[in-house]
């Protein structure tokens, strides 16, 4: 897992100027997500690479934390967000107390670690009862289809190449079920309230692939 | 559309009750247990694709007498009442009862022949009573997008397709799903997501490139 979150650090500065071209395709349906109130929330960005989505948060009215695992981009981030309070950490062990924020939002995180319960019961933790979480990650069925085996397994993890940005970067993910996404865990602490999923048509381009959806988005309130 | 869809059991009613409980005992298994984890003893049960009742004879043995069966299929429905089951003939975008006349809505493997999600969640949260409970399976929409048999298959594009079920002793058609048409804005509007299962049942569905994937899945919700 550290590997799979560190391996951003190895493209930083090409990642950031890919991502702030996303807009349409990936920020939009993320942004039209988020139908809650943001006035005067305490909001942490996780996994919030160089910081691009703090704006948007920001003119909602929302006071921001960034938190990501690659301390390149969290530089990057601090640069260009001064005001902003950014942290390197780990989404499994958040670094930050129970019950103090309002808001977690996360775009292509969630899937990256082999157990997406971790984050389900930190988020938990550091959300205050009635908190919004809001995430956008890899969708299973692309996780699926990207296997690289010839017999394909949906039920058993498997680390999967995913090509990113018209096939700029190819990123390893370990492959999810809807099993977990949904899981006990996450219906526990959640109930939820929107789900959407999403085609990509930037994520690759296989001349003549299937087409199906390679994110989803979540949302759901605290219990 | 759906009712063609939901007719064509009528054609197929003594051929699918001798082989329907065997062919999906392994998803029953399941199916029974996510029931079982839920209090419904003693509740008024509603079982929407009842088919010939064999579930309900199976309900009324688990939960108490209060089960009520709608179909689509009057051959199957005579089978039903032939076995003095209380069903009636009705669609589920339009259940033939009152406003909270039920404590719990169950259906198995029945919601995919219809292409109307919606309407289907108004009218189940319309005859459950306010906290009542909700627990459907349905054929899963990643079984559907590899059911279009295609290299250009579009997992968004709605079309018809040929659901070979029972290793191989029936094919029925069906009109594909997404899984945001499944967990919509009309879906969480009325009900709670309590619990969710997907699995794989390759002895009711056909195996389709030799992969393993899920081929149904059961959601769980109460009514809010």
């Amino acid at each position: 897992m550290t590997n799979l979150s560190k391996q951003y650090n190895n493209f930083s500065e090409s990642f950031s100027h890919y991502v702030s071209k996303t807009d349409d395709v990936i920020r939009r349906p993320f942004y039209d997500s988020l139908t809650f109130d943001f006035k005067g929330k305490k909001l942490l960005d996780m996994a919030c690479g160089d910081g691009q989505d703090i704006p948007n948060y920001e003119q909602r009215g929302a006071q921001c934390f960034g938190l990501d695992a690659s301390e390149k981009l969290i530089e990057e981030a601090k640069k260009v967000h001064p005001t902003t309070e950014f942290k390197v950490g780990d989404m499994r062990a958040l670094p930050y107390q129970d019950s103090s924020f309002d808001i977690v939002v996360s775009k292509y995180a969630v899937g990256t670690v082999e157990e997406v319960d971790t984050i389900f019961s930190e988020v938990a933790r550091i959300l205050k009862p009635g908190g919004m979480f809001a995430y956008l990650t890899t969708h299973p069925l692309r996780l699926f289809m990207e296997q690289p085996d010839s017999k394909k397994d949906y039920f058993t993890q498997k680390n999967v190449d995913l090509l990113v940005f018209g096939g700029a970067f190819t990123i390893v993910e370990p492959s999810h079920t809807f099993n977990e996404f949904f899981s006990p865990e996450y219906l526990n602490h959640f109930d939820m309230l929107s789900f959407s999923e999403h085609h990509d048509p930037e994520s690759a381009n296989f001349p003549g692939r299937d087409i199906y959806p390679d994110f989803f988005i979540v949302v759901g309130k605290k219990k | 559309m759906i009712n063609q869809l939901t007719k064509q059991y009528n054609k197929l009613a003594v051929l699918f009750s001798r082989i329907h409980d065997e062919g999906n005992k392994y998803s029953n298994r399941v199916f029974y247990n996510v029931l079982r984890a839920n209090n419904l003893q003693g509740k008024k049960i509603l079982d929407l694709g009842c088919g010939n009742g064999a579930d309900i004879e199976y309900y009324k043995y688990r939960f108490g007498d209060a089960v009520t069966g709608v179909d689509a299929s009057e051959k199957l429905l005579e089978e039903a009442k032939a076995k003095s089951l209380d069903v009636c003939l009705g669609y589920f975008d339009h259940i033939p009862f009152g406003d909270s006349a039920f404590d719990t809505v169950i259906s198995k493997y029945a919601f995919q022949t219809s292409d109307n999600m919606s309407q289907i969640y108004e009218e189940v949260s319309r005859v459950l009573q306010p906290s009542g409970t909700f627990i459907f399976l349905v054929v899963h929409p990643f079984r559907q997008f590899f059911e279009k048999k295609s290299d250009h298959k579009n997992f968004f594009e709605k079309t018809i397709v040929q659901s070979v079920l029972f290793d191989g002793e029936v094919t029925v058609e069906e009109p594909t799903h997404t899984m945001q048409e499944y967990l919509s804005p009309e879906f969480f509007k009325r009900f709670s997501l309590q619990s969710y299962v997907e699995k794989a049942d390759f002895h009711s569905a056909e195996r389709i490139d030799g992969n393993e994937y899920p081929t149904y899945m059961i959601i769980s919700a109460t009514k809010r």
